[in-house]
């Protein structure tokens, strides 16, 4: 980072400083300024480990919801953007959190083009994702089950064990069974 | 194209809040220096621990006890536990801590600290396990917690932690510390079962209970 650049975070810090501190005395031109000021910073620190845009759109909301909520804690004689950054990696760590808590709930299927333009780079390929989902149909369902545990959601095989009452060996030699019989269906 | 009109619908989202958040402002009143509030807590357990011990009396062979460095040690051990961990709970009250993030080191390497020395006693005194799980020093241990506990909730409750799960565990580290120095104080046993089983087994059993209701309470 160049001698300019520190120049620019210097002065960036100071403004946030003052508003921050104008806002707390009941400002709302200066909160609603340094509101749509840390916006794009707020984007910018969430799309470094995030790559889903509604999920940086929601946290940004959060985020500003929280300032709003804590604004009381802050304190002018320290700088703003330690203090924000904090808040930012709470509410992203909270939203992941959630996130992961709920996955099993969260069921789509391959045909909805939203969903797909939203999380498959290649849209193209949707009509084989098709395919693929209607081989998953073929299996039994405890295999299927298993694959889809271990494969697409992510889950370890020992957490599929424990969820289905099985050993993690029969866990593992089902998604390989799964898979033999997906890869014959699919050619 | 698609793309394009949703992130302009998300602009107008993210402008309509902030012209929300904007309008709802009024303005506050500055949370107090953490050092101001673990000076006003300090004083609060330091008049309610006299209190206590000037009730259950103190220990008869207190004066013994002083001459005695492991004794001294192991009340000096949980003070300062108890002091750091108080200390650590109001500046994690505060989401950036005011750039003061060591201070949840010296209560963790006290803890240990601590555990070390009482396993090393476990090694060296004779000992048996009580069979009562309740005796005097239970419900003592309760009292000494009491204060202490709800002070330091009331003193943090208006910040905004970013640490839901430590705030607390710190917080019963803070009133187990407390507490335990307290019961040395007080309680005349040396047996080691007993000070395992009546004044050190409650403030875990606090501190499990305070970290799973403690990221409750504190969620904002």
């Amino acid at each position: 980072m160049g001698p300019a650049n520190n120049n620019q975070n210097k002065t960036q810090n100071e403004r946030w400083t003052e508003l921050a501190a104008l806002a707390q005395e009941g400002d709302s031109r200066a909160f609603s300024t340094l509101l749509k000021d840390i916006v794009p910073f707020i984007r910018s620190v969430l799309s470094g480990t995030l790559s889903n845009q509604d999920w940086i759109d929601d946290i940004t909301q959060d985020v500003l919801i929280s300032v709003h909520k804590s604004l009381h804690t802050y304190s002018p004689d320290r700088p703003f953007r330690p203090w924000m950054t904090a808040i930012i990696s709470f509410r992203r760590t909270d939203h992941l959190r959630k996130y992961y808590r709920n996955r099993q709930d969260k069921h789509t299927s391959l045909g909805d083009k939203e969903f797909l333009a939203g999380h498959v780079t290649n849209v193209d390929i949707a009509g084989e994702l098709k395919d693929v989902e209607a081989a998953l149909g073929k299996l039994p369902e405890k295999q299927r089950k298993v694959f889809t545990m271990l494969k697409i959601e992510g889950y370890s095989a020992k957490e599929i064990a424990n969820e289905m009452g099985m050993s993690v060996s029969a866990v593992k030699v089902s998604a390989h069974r799964a898979m033999k019989k997906l890869k014959q269906d699919l050619g | 194209m698609k793309t394009m009109s949703k992130a302009t619908g998300n602009n107008k989202d993210m402008d309509d809040l902030i012209a929300k958040l904007a309008g709802q402002l009024e303005p506050v009143k500055r949370f107090p220096h953490p050092l101001k509030l673990a000076l006003i807590w300090l004083g609060i357990v330091a008049i309610y621990m006299g209190f206590v011990i000037a009730i259950l009396g103190v220990r008869a062979d207190i004066a013994t006890q002083l001459q005695s460095s492991e004794y001294l040690f192991e009340i000096a051990l949980s003070l300062s536990l108890s002091l750091s961990a108080g200390f650590a709970v109001l500046w994690l009250c505060i989401p950036d801590m005011r750039g003061q993030k060591w201070m949840i080191m010296p209560p963790i390497v006290l803890l240990l600290a601590l555990m070390v020395w009482i396993a090393l006693r476990t090694t060296f005194d004779t000992f048996h396990i009580p069979q009562n799980f309740w005796n005097h020093c239970s419900s003592e241990s309760l009292l000494f917690a009491v204060v202490p506990s709800i002070s330091i909730f009331l003193l943090s409750w208006k910040g905004k932690t970013t640490h839901h799960w430590l705030l607390p565990f710190m917080t019963a580290l803070a009133v187990g510390g407390m507490g335990y120095a307290g019961l040395r104080a007080t309680c005349l046993s040396e047996d080691l079962g007993h000070i395992l089983m009546y004044h050190t087994a409650p403030y875990f059993i606090f501190a499990f209970l305070a970290t799973l209701l403690g990221q409750r309470l504190y969620r904002w």
